[in-house]
This record gives C-alpha cells, structure tokens and sequence, in this order.
C-alpha cells in the first residue's frame, strides 16, 4: 500500500480528547534521556551511551479570539491537575473543523503538564498563544 | 474576534485602571517549575522507564511595549510613569480586553494580580518613532476568573 505525504494542518495536538481550537502548529518531542556506560575496559575513544529514561513534550500555537479561552488557558497552568495531551492525524470530516481523530500509527497519548505558555497580543493582529506540555509518564 | 489591539495591560493607580497609552505589544508568560519524580514503578508495559514530573512552582511575567510620546495623559500610563515605577514598588496590574474610546474602555477581565517593574528599555533612532518596552515580574499568585486565589 502506498504510503500518502501527511499535511500540517492533518497533523494536530489534542488536549483532553480534543483538538487544539484555532491551532496553527504543533511540534512534538521524545527525548531518550542517555547516561555513559563508558568504564575503564572500555575500549576506543568513543561514548557507549545507554538510555535511561524518556520523556516527551508538545508544543503547541494557537489563535485565541475570547476571553474565555484566554483564561482556559491560564486556569489550565494554574491547574495542579495533570490532563491527557496527544497527537494524532486528523481526517475531513463535512463540519468537523478538521477535529476529528484518525486513530493513526503514529498516534499517542499521555498525561502531561502545562509548564510554559505565551500569550501574545500585538497590535492589529490575532491573538496568539503558545502552550508547552511536558509529558509525565508514558506515552501509550 | 478580538485581536491584539483589544487586551491591554492596564496599572491600578489609586481607586482607577489605566492602560499604557499608545502601546503596540503585550505578552504573558508563565512557567512552572518541575520536579521529576521518576521512581522505580515507573515503567510501561515494556518496561521502559518514562520521566514523571510535578510542578513545585510557578512564575509568570508580562512584557509590554509602546511609543513614547511628549507631555500627559490623565487616562493613561505613558513612559515618564512608567520609569517612575522601577522603584521595587508592588504594581497591581490587569490584563482584559478594552474597547470604546481609544480602546480604553475595561471589559472582561482575562487575569490579575501583582508586580514589579524590573526592566525598561528605550529606543530612539533618526526617522523612527521612539519606543519603550517594559517587563513587569510577577509578585505572588496570577489570577484569573474561576482560579485559585
């Protein structure tokens, strides 16, 4: 089967089950946390590296155009709670705003913190904020 | 849908709210502090090991920019107020969305709270106007409507 290129804008971030309102870009994150494994036996001059851990982080831009979500946004940060934060392709769907899940290989899943936001409001044009999850625990 | 120019920063100054006159920029932004609390349970299926985190603090900070204009202004903050300010004084500041007239009328408010001018920069170059930003550190609790107080 043909593989088919995937879009940007078919390519979102979900935040509690749903896709990022209004977003304009995402980037997603998995980092391999690496820890030398390098002794005194170890020959040559080059690292031999292991992972220890993982983590994982998503980036999220978005316009925001109430004071409603403006203040989802802040109330989110000030939340201790942590909320489930994935990806996934998103398939067209008539009026679905392209929202609506494809269930794709590539997708994943975890609980994540809002640990970083931005909100940008510059003169004559969209607001913008820029929201930054930090994963916490595994991805499935 | 309301754009930039409609949420603006405004200083309480007495028993009123004020918005920085003729500014042009405004950002909030907030960063929480981490711990990682990866413990041994912590594994998947596979038994890889996946970072846990709690947050264990919180700062914020708000960044405006402006023009910088000669003479008063009984309505709004200009840039002799504000340099008046980086003075380790407590500003009590809002952010909301304003309208009317010069766009300087309070609406809803997105947040709240309290600070201190810590930085204020100015630029005057041949055959441009002269601009001015500032940074406001925030000082105890970002509040916003339905939060934590």
């Amino acid at each position: 089967m043909a593989l088919k290129k995937l879009k940007g804008q078919n390519f979102r971030a979900f935040v509690g089950g749903n896709a990022v309102p209004e977003a304009s870009s995402c980037q997603v994150s998995i980092t391999g946390n690496m820890e030398s494994s390098k002794t005194k036996d170890s020959e040559g001059s080059f690292e031999q590296e292991q992972m220890t851990s993982r983590s994982w982080s998503v980036q999220v831009d978005s316009y925001e155009a109430t004071a409603g979500s403006l203040i989802a946004v802040i109330l989110q940060f000030l939340n201790d709670e942590k909320v489930t934060v994935g990806w996934d392709e998103t398939k067209v769907v008539t009026d679905s705003q392209n929202r609506t899940p494809n269930n794709a290989a590539f997708a994943r899943s975890g609980q994540a913190i809002l640990n970083d936001f931005t909100i940008q409001a510059n003169n004559r044009t969209n607001i913008q904020v820029t929201r930054q999850y930090m994963g916490s625990g595994a991805l499935a | 849908m309301d754009k930039g120019q409609h949420l603006r920063l405004f200083i309480t100054d007495g028993s009123s709210d004020k918005v920085i006159a003729m500014s042009t920029e405004l950002s909030l932004h907030g960063s929480a502090q981490t711990e990682n609390s990866t413990t041994k349970d912590t594994t998947d299926s596979t038994g890889a090991v996946w970072d846990e985190n709690d947050v264990v603090g919180r700062t914020y900070d708000i960044n405006f920019s402006a023009l910088i204009a000669s003479g008063t202004d009984t309505g709004g903050k200009t840039f002799a107020d504000i340099l008046a300010k980086v003075d380790d004084e407590i500003i009590n500041w809002k952010i909301a969305l304003a309208s009317g007239e010069q766009n300087r009328t309070m609406g809803t408010v997105i947040c709240s709270g309290q600070g201190k001018m810590t930085n204020v920069q100015a630029t005057g170059q041949v055959s441009q106007q002269a601009t001015y930003s500032g940074t406001i550190n925030g000082y105890g609790p970002l509040v916003a409507v339905g939060g934590p107080e």
